[in-house]
């Protein structure tokens, strides 16, 4: 059984008219209460087990998945024992849908609802305990809990949030780095309330602490949602002490500010001789607590050496804290300078110079990846195939991503790829989001050069060559970009509306986009200008960054909207350019996604997550940056008198 | 009447807090209502280190106990100055508490903070935040290095304003002739980046001579303190302690060599104090000291980093005439002579748009 994850952005596909239905039904039962029933398999696939769907009422949907024998009726029989999470009295609605058809099963909508078992594992202490804080997740690693009740989600982990929060969503999490240099994943969680709650609580175990010399932990904690701009909330760390009805605080250890990004909490504990009889029976508990917060993100604790190790000797500074200050700075003038600037006057002798690009084969570009994530459309995706296979010019492979599009345009793209080898298509179900889609198109190639392209472009002839050309005119580009017609500050020949609004050139047709470009071929000073951030309609990414940076961050951008700038901030404040192709054009739809009020309620999120994960990037003055690019100053004047040579 | 407002939540009797003290001294005298605003923890600390300015408890400074007072005072301003990182936070939590604020917000950077702590930690975060948490603030620093970072790495336009130092206090004087040369060195082992093991280091090497024969002062902690941090007194070195400013400024007066060996300076407050004292001094060539050291000409600057170029840098200004040593004084005295409290307002004031 897996949980989806808890941004909820798992939505079963809408049921469609099938030539035979599969059938199913599912029941709640008591003693134990246990969720039973059946559903047959789709006659269209030959599966081993089948996947119902489970969507609960403020809850995060639920995969149940079928035992592996059918009964004597062909059917396969589905059990699931409630967690405890839902065992608390409440009743809950509950969708239930075959996962491939997403037709619903019989007795659908149903309610869950039982009581909280006597037997309910009390917060008491117990050997079992012991071992690992953290180790095992019974609960799963994903799913909800009720938020004022004590939660036990894992071995030495419980989670708790005040009013007026009701449920509290929570997850499992691994890998997560302050630096890049930290060699061991560490385990986490991620804590979501389902609104602001006076105060969210992980309370986690001190695995083997030691009563009576002192000990280090470091706690590494932030809030995992951005409800404002440079958001902050008041953060403690307390010892406490566990009790059968919870947990009694002794002392409070820290008192810090947590933000988006994740930050370092060092506490210091040394327990009196009373403390540690107290501390005897249930453990050394740490209470993370964040006042008015939606949540809370904190990694297991971790114990450092018992006293400050003697830093290791800087070969530069004797304050060692300057060495990674310093590098953190550099980053800060990367992006708001020039990324691959072999040096600061400012900062001499301080810059690490990023790796030369490599020399690219000669005679043809090198070999290209073009990731194209798809959600629906018919024509405009089409056309952007068709363009794609005109106009390649050398080796490249068309990875068509489709997020879980209707079966018209799933019909369509197999259609497509069964035309031409060179395109292959991913398909999954479900719709996760944009950005889940392009990371997984970005995991399934292994080119040195990917292309993450919109489904509503148009390429023109020979597009990849100029791309390149940028990427090789200028060593140490990461990215390149392209002109268009509707890319923001890539836009020919107006980048904005006299109201301010950014143009969309409407002068531009599809059908000129040969033409553009043969304009542009002519007129095009090739100053391949450097930009702080690209435009994420078309750009072509190096392997290497995201082999140095990490892919698009799906935890922030889930549906887009900032997820490209943020990768072009980490991968300028890694040392790589963002090299703009001022000689190639790709025409762009722009074809709207969501409705305006989503598109600003995504917008607003997007730039919340951004404010707060690039705190201290002003991107205001990153736009005057690209505003003032004189090459391209120049070009928009040079293309000003545009629709009167079009055709 | 202009009203400004800078918030300094210190005790004071650090160096960029005096300056602060001094200017909104001079602003005052110049008729513009401009105050201090220092938080209820520092308030008597503040009060009893400024009483010789009358205007302290005549209205210039203001107290406050969270953001809603601070709020409360602000909206007398037509600017609040923010002067360090946390202050800019306290005054970003004030407009946040209280709506419809008509007050224009500035920063007297006076030292790049995030480099004072451990990237990834939360007061880096903070520090780091504070260049984002005023919408159009007016920056402005003492140093052309200062203002870089802060245009470089933020993207802000800094104005550059002078720097000020107290010349009441900070004058030269004459030396005795004939004389030992003597040498002072600032030793503070609580603040790494002003690199007392280097420091300590530097001066073992004098002290055996290595540069010819000098005598040597070293202050800013006790052997106590040195001993707490693991750190011996080179033999041959005179330990002064802590000393209070009209010391450190007597100190600097007889003394014909300043050596701040810093990891980098923002500004570089002692070394502009020793050179108004009439001592030539050696500062690290990172950061702010050469706005007003040119090398060999008014002092000298080195890669501190580097214990050769120390060296060297060393050498060259202990091996100096009397000619040389007279021509490298004047130099310095006149480099700092235009740091003066009413200048330094002037340029504060032109930076946030009055004048």
């Amino acid at each position: 059984m897996v949980n989806n994850r808890m941004d909820g952005s798992a939505e079963p596909r809408k049921p469609e008219a099938l030539a035979a239905e599969p059938g199913g039904e599912l029941r709640l039962t008591q003693s134990p209460p246990t969720l039973r029933g059946w559903a047959d398999p789709d006659p269209g696939l030959a599966e081993e087990r089948i996947e119902i769907g489970l969507d609960i009422a403020g809850c995060a949907s639920v995969i149940l998945t079928s035992e592996a024998h059918r009964d004597a009726q062909g059917r396969f029989r589905i059990t699931w024992p409630l967690p405890l999470s839902l065992r608390d009295g409440l009743p809950r609605q509950a969708r239930a849908f075959h996962m491939a058809s997403g037709l619903e099963l019989e007795g659908s909508p149903l309610t869950l609802c039982a009581p909280p078992p006597a037997d309910r594992p009390a917060l008491e202490p117990s050997k079992a305990d012991e071992a690992g804080t953290g180790l095992r997740w019974p609960e799963g690693l994903a799913g909800s809990c009720p938020a004022p009740l004590l939660s036990p989600l894992a071995e030495g982990v419980v989670v708790q949030a005040t009013s007026p929060a009701r449920m509290l969503r929570f997850e499992l999490l691994a890998d997560v780095s302050l630096t890049s240099d930290q060699p061991v994943p560490r385990r986490g969680l991620r804590v979501l309330a389902d609104e602001v709650a006076d105060g969210v609580f992980i309370h986690m175990r001190l695995g083997d602490a030691v009563p009576d010399r002192p000990e280090r932990w470091l706690i590494t904690a932030w809030l995992p949602e951005a409800t404002e701009a440079q958001l902050q909330a008041r953060f403690d760390i307390t010892l406490g002490c566990r009790e059968a009805e919870g947990f009694r605080p002794l002392r409070r250890l820290r008192r810090g500010t947590l933000f988006r990004r994740p930050c370092e909490h060092p506490v210091e504990l040394l327990l009196s001789a009373d403390e540690a009889e107290q501390l005897a029976a249930g453990g050394v508990w740490l209470a993370l607590h964040v006042h008015l917060a939606k949540g809370l993100s904190a990694l297991l604790p971790e114990r450092m050496p018992a006293t400050p190790l003697a830093p290791t000797p800087s070969p530069r500074f004797e304050d060692v804290r300057l060495v990674g200050a310093f590098a953190h700075t550099v980053e800060f003038l990367r992006v708001h300078g020039e990324a691959g600037a072999e040096g600061h006057p400012l900062l001499p002798g301080l810059w690490v110079s990023p790796q030369a690009s490599r020399p690219s084969a000669a005679g043809t570009h090198p070999f290209t990846q073009i990731i194209l994530p798809i959600y629906n459309g018919n024509e405009e995706v089409r056309q952007c195939l068709h363009a794609l296979r005109a106009a390649a010019t050398g080796p490249m492979q068309v990875v068509m991503v489709d997020d879980g599009s209707r079966e018209f345009t799933a019909e369509m793209l197999r259609a497509e790829a069964a035309e031409d080898p060179r395109f292959i298509l991913h398909r999954r179900d479900v719709n996760r989001g944009y950005t889940k889609s392009i990371n997984e198109g970005v995991m399934l190639t292994g080119a040195e050069w990917v292309v993450v392209l919109n489904s509503d472009t148009i390429v023109p002839h020979g597009w990849l060559d100029r791309l390149h050309a940028a990427a090789a005119a200028r060593p140490g580009t990461g990215m390149v970009g392209a002109l268009s017609n509707a890319a923001t500050w890539q836009s020919l020949p107006a980048a904005k509306r006299p109201d301010g609004s950014w143009s969309t050139n409407d002068v531009i047709e599809p059908r000129h986009l040969a033409q553009v470009q043969a304009l542009l071929d002519e007129l095009s000073e090739r100053a391949y200008p450097e930009f702080p951030v690209l435009n994420g309609f078309c750009t072509m990414i190096s392997r290497r960054v995201f082999d140095t940076v990490g892919l698009y961050d799906e935890d922030a951008f889930p549906m887009g909207y900032g997820e490209e700038v943020d990768l072009c901030l980490r991968a300028r404040r890694a040392g790589f350019r963002l090299t703009l192709a001022d000689d190639c054009f790709v025409y762009h739809h722009k074809s709207v996604s969501f409705g305006s009020a989503t598109r600003l309620r995504l917008s607003r999120a997007g730039g919340l997550e951004m404010t707060n994960k690039h705190s201290g990037v002003i991107i205001p003055a990153l736009e005057r940056l690209m505003q003032n690019s004189a090459p391209l100053g120049r070009l928009r004047a040079r293309f000003s008198d545009l629709a009167s040579e079009l055709d | 009447m202009a009203n400004i407002s800078f918030v300094l939540p210190v005790g004071g009797g650090g160096g960029g807090a005096h300056s602060v003290v001094q200017e909104v001294n001079a602003m005052r005298d110049m008729g513009i209502e401009a105050r201090v605003l220092v938080n209820q923890r520092n308030a008597e600390g503040f009060r009893s280190t400024y009483d010789r300015f009358p205007w302290v408890e005549q209205g210039g400074m203001g107290v406050f106990d969270g953001s809603k007072d601070l709020a409360a005072l602000a909206a007398e301003a037509d600017v609040v100055v923010a002067t360090t990182n946390t202050s800019v936070h306290s005054i970003a939590e004030a407009i946040k508490s209280t709506r419809g604020l008509a007050f224009r917000t500035g920063y007297y950077v006076q030292d790049y903070e995030p480099l004072f702590y451990s990237a990834g930690s939360t007061e880096h975060s903070l520090a780091i935040a504070s260049f984002a948490a005023l919408r159009d603030c007016q920056y402005f620093a003492k140093t052309r290095w200062l203002t870089g970072m802060v245009q470089a790495a933020h993207g802000h336009a800094a104005a550059l304003v002078v720097p000020s130092i107290d010349h009441g206090i900070y004058r030269p004087s004459r030396r005795p002739p004939g004389a030992l040369r003597l040498v002072a060195a600032m030793v503070r082992p609580a603040t790494p980046r002003r690199a007392p093991r280097r420091t300590l280091r530097m001066l073992a090497r004098l002290a055996e001579g290595e540069f010819g024969p000098v005598a040597i002062v070293a202050f800013g902690s006790t052997l106590e303190e040195l001993d707490s941090f693991g750190l011996v007194l080179p033999d041959g070195v005179e330990l002064a302690g802590r000393l209070r400013q009209t010391e450190v400024a007597e100190l600097l007066r007889a003394s014909d060599a300043f050596l701040d060996l810093s990891d980098y300076q923002a500004f570089g407050r002692t070394a502009a104090e020793a050179m108004a004292c009439g001592s030539i001094v050696l500062a690290p060539a990172l950061g702010g000291a050469p706005d007003f050291i040119t090398d060999g000409v008014s002092g000298f600057l080195a890669d501190t980093t580097d214990d050769e170029a120390v060296a060297t840098a060393m050498r060259r200004m202990l091996s100096l005439s009397e000619a040389e040593l007279r021509s490298v004084r004047l130099a310095a005295l006149e480099a700092v002579a235009g740091f003066t409290p009413v200048r330094a307002a002037i340029s504060e004031l032109r930076a946030l748009g009055f004048g």
